[in-house]
């Protein structure tokens, strides 16, 4: 009668070796990315889409379009994350005033989220150059990195 | 049992604070972080020790992390929307506008909420208590 101890050996084994194996890339290469910032984030993916550009896009005039495009979604992605890290600051330092009114609060999140809505806008204008400025298949190649970069935007 | 699994819920709750959707992190959900949240939960059952402002200072807790908890879950699905759209070519720009207007209307509701949440918590706290609550180095 064989040993099931024994026959599961080698494939516990080398489940081990792989998870060890795993663990070492994580640390090198996977771990590190856990303690970059939004901004970095951001900015990384930004330039992956940026890259990309001249792989998928041949026609010259529209991948400059495309390009141009990119960087005034960089601006308007970096104006967002201040604007966003600054109401988080003064909305949780004046929540930490006992007398504040609710009014005050309010004043504060209307104003925030009136500016958000012009950035808004704004993003969503860059998006639709980079549309006008590619094809269906193109677009379907870059799209990637847009999600990537505005949800590093969003963290 | 179940506090410490909302509480853990609280933890992971860190949203996306947005800029095509607000909400989340933005807005009023910005006046507390989820480790506020956590560490005002913590505070309040090491100095409250009557129970009838302990039960009423948890009602209000738990309220605030039901609305956290279905404001991200409405925020996950139009983000979800939002980008699936952006994904393709065709996307008439109108769906950008039903999306947003749909999640403005959402933000403007939840704002208020956790405006009459807070402020319902404020008063259930003394000047002291709120203070030390959310003093700056509890961040």
């Amino acid at each position: 009668m064989p040993d099931s101890r024994s026959s599961c050996r080698p494939a516990y084994r080398a489940a081990s070796r792989f998870g060890a194996m795993a663990l070492v890339v994580g640390l090198a290469t996977g771990c590190s990315a856990w303690h970059h910032t939004p901004e970095q984030k951001m900015a990384h993916e930004l330039q992956a889409l940026q890259q990309a550009v001249p792989e998928h896009v041949t026609d010259p005039v529209r991948a400059a379009r495309l390009s141009e495009a990119i960087r005034g979604l960089d601006t308007d992605l970096t104006e967002f994350r201040r604007e966003f890290t600054a109401m988080r600051e003064d909305l949780r330092a004046a929540n930490a005033r006992p007398e504040v009114t609710r009014a005050e609060l309010e004043q504060l999140i209307d104003g925030y989220d009136t500016r958000r809505k012009v950035l808004r806008t704004r993003v969503l204008a860059r998006h639709a150059e980079m549309i006008a400025a590619t094809t269906a298949d193109e677009w379907s190649a870059l799209a990637k990195h847009e999600r990537k970069a505005l949800s590093a935007a969003m963290e | 049992m179940r506090r410490r699994t909302q509480r853990g819920q609280a933890l992971i709750l860190i949203f996306l604070g947005t800029l095509l959707l607000g909400g989340a992190a933005g807005g009023a959900h910005g006046l507390f972080s989820a480790h506020q949240r956590h560490q005002l939960r913590e505070h309040i059952e090491a100095t409250v020790t009557d129970p009838v402002r302990r039960e009423a200072l948890d009602f209000t807790l738990e309220a605030m992390e039901r609305e956290a908890a279905h404001r991200a879950s409405e925020q996950a699905a139009l983000e979800e929307e939002l980008f699936d759209a952006m994904a393709r070519h065709d996307t008439a720009p109108a769906v950008f506008d039903q999306l947003t207007a749909r999640a403005d209307a959402s933000n403007a509701a939840s704002n208020q909420t956790v405006l009459d949440l807070r402020f319902q918590l404020r008063g259930q706290l003394t000047d002291t208590q709120w203070r030390t609550a959310f003093a700056p180095k509890t961040h």
